[in-house]
């Protein structure tokens, strides 16, 4: 169950990880943004060498990224169809009826291939190589100019820091649960579509019963411990940017000079 | 000396309750005393916590924290001055990581962070959790959750610490590590201490224990005044710990016994040089 998305940190004491958090979400944003940039073989060539390279600079296994693209393969293989059958023009290679793969269709479809594939592994290297607390403090620093319009961004990022803290706590309290009702005689992941949602129905109804008491009793610890919310506060875990984060930035730039000049 | 805390008539009722859950409820605690409050479930124990500090607010009468008075004026000074663990290790755990979590009520009363740095440092230090910092909660015991609960407290540097059933969740060696640690604190500050408990082992070790029934004050005494009760202790729910019981039926028989409150090694000790001529 912990293969959920929250739980995919890996710890480590490469170049990337020590990155700030606020550097690397910005620049995943920036370096998805600019894969669609790329429209030849030479840019899609240099944007695949990039993420290999910052693969590298992970010191994580590839096999962590191609697992990544795993659950996503059948949307791809989809989409890759889609434009291979679907794209005019070029030489024919084979047709049938109104369908006809076309050298453009299989270029592109190429292209589409590693447009989704680049993008998963950049997304997964900011999760895997960023805790997800790092990353709600990254959000919540980027978000603060919206405080003066009035978003309460505090409280946002302490709600999310506290939702990523339970995360653990209700999956243990998933499996009590669960064992609680086994011992009981329900039977979880067997049967048809139907019984087997009418299995969750009493793992849910607990467990919903439950977060309502964890909420109201952290609530009260909360309150105890003088939490009045509000800006007042001051800050334990602070991010500071360091040189390394200046040369994330000239990269992206780089990379984006270079992009121009071999695109079509 | 100004007494730690004074509470004066308290009376206080639930909505849609029918009954007081606290009827009339008089006590004061001396400043560095430890005093235990026990009694069945449903007696108001924990009621009688939340009362303290203006987490639930008096029906009638006043309770006085370090010469203040709890009103929604001093609600929030009187919050500084008492600190609370509770029952559920995990639902009171609100930081990603141990040092995290001791810092929350620092960051909520504006500590500068070069103080917090320090401040969180000592308090861990204090309950011995140091090489926990950086740790999730996830992977703590429920004692370890209890001491970084306590330290969470002590680094805000209060005068009172509740523990409010705060080893009723722990299984023995979590229960014996965290009356060490509170044993320990008392040694090296000035901690006034307050334990709800049923945990009859725990209101051993207190100085003084008021027994509370309904709502109610039974009575309040030394704990061996209170174990003296015996079988009267077991009609109120609660159960005398069984060297006390030993002690009870010696006596009736004839044996000379200590006053004081004895553990089981204690009186083993007591028994086996009762009647050694060296």
């Amino acid at each position: 169950m912990n293969k959920l998305l929250l739980g995919r940190y890996l710890p480590g004491d490469s170049w990337l990880h020590r990155l700030d958090p606020r550097t690397k979400l910005m620049a995943s944003f920036y370096y998805i943004a600019i894969i669609f940039l790329a429209n030849n073989w030479q840019s899609y060539l240099m944007m695949f060498a990039a993420t290999m390279v910052m693969i590298a600079a992970s010191k994580l296994n590839l096999g962590f990224f191609l697992r990544g693209v795993r659950p996503m393969i059948w949307l791809i293989l989809f989409t890759v169809a889609l434009q291979i059958f679907f794209t005019k023009g070029g030489p024919v290679y084979w047709s049938w009826g109104w369908l006809a793969v076309t050298q453009f269709g299989l270029t592109n479809g190429a292209f589409i291939f590693l447009r989704f594939v680049l993008i998963i592994f950049v997304s997964t290297l900011l999760t895997l190589t960023t805790p997800p607390l790092a990353l709600a403090d990254a959000v919540e620093s980027l978000l603060r100019p919206l405080r003066k319009i009035g978003v309460p961004v505090t409280e946002l990022a302490l709600v999310l820091q506290i939702a990523l803290r339970f995360v653990p706590t209700l999956m243990d309290q998933t499996t009590k649960i669960m064992n609680a009702q086994r011992a009981r005689g329900v039977d979880f992941g067997t049967g048809n579509l139907f019984q087997q949602m009418k299995a969750v129905v009493p793992l849910l109804i607990p467990l919903f019963v439950d977060s309502f008491g964890i909420a109201e009793d952290l609530a009260t610890a909360m309150d105890a411990r003088g939490y009045q919310g509000g800006d007042n506060r001051t800050k334990y875990r602070i991010l500071q940017y360091h040189p390394r984060d200046g040369y994330a930035g000239l990269a992206m730039v780089v990379l984006t000079v270079a992009l121009v000049f071999l695109r079509a | 000396m100004l007494p730690a805390i004074a509470v004066s008539h308290l009376n206080y009722q639930y909505p849609d309750a029918e009954r007081l859950a606290l009827h009339d409820v008089s006590f004061t605690v001396a400043p560095g005393e430890w005093v235990a409050i026990i009694g069945h479930n449903g007696s108001g124990k924990s009621t009688l916590a939340k009362n303290l500090n203006g987490l639930l607010a008096p029906a009638a009468g006043t309770v006085v924290v370090g010469g203040l008075t709890l009103s929604e004026s001093t609600v929030w000074d009187i919050r500084a001055k008492v600190g609370i663990v509770f029952q559920n290790p995990d639902n009171q755990f609100v930081g990603a990581t141990v040092a995290d979590d001791v810092a929350f009520g620092l960051e909520n009363r504006g500590v500068p962070r070069e103080e917090m740095l320090v401040r969180v440092a000592d308090a861990l230090d204090a309950v011995g959790m140091r090489d926990f910092a950086t740790r999730e909660p996830a992977r703590l015991s429920g004692g370890q959750k209890q001491r970084v609960a306590i330290a969470g407290i002590i680094a805000q540097r209060p005068d009172i610490i509740i523990l409010d059933e705060a080893t009723s969740m722990l299984d023995p060696a979590g229960r014996t590590e965290i009356v060490q640690l509170i044993q320990r604190l008392r040694a090296t500050t000035q901690l006034t201490v307050l334990s709800i408990t049923h945990d009859i082992d725990e209101a051993a070790s207190a100085d003084r224990v008021i027994l509370l029934n309904d709502g109610e004050i039974r009575t309040v005494g030394t704990p061996a005044e209170i174990f003296a009760f015996g079988p009267e202790l077991l009609k109120l729910g609660l159960d005398v710990p069984y060297p006390e019981k030993l002690k009870a039926a010696l006596a009736a028989r004839g044996v000379a016994m200590p006053a004081h409150y004895l553990d089981a090694e204690g009186l083993g000790d007591y028994l086996w040089t009762l009647h050694s001529t060296m």
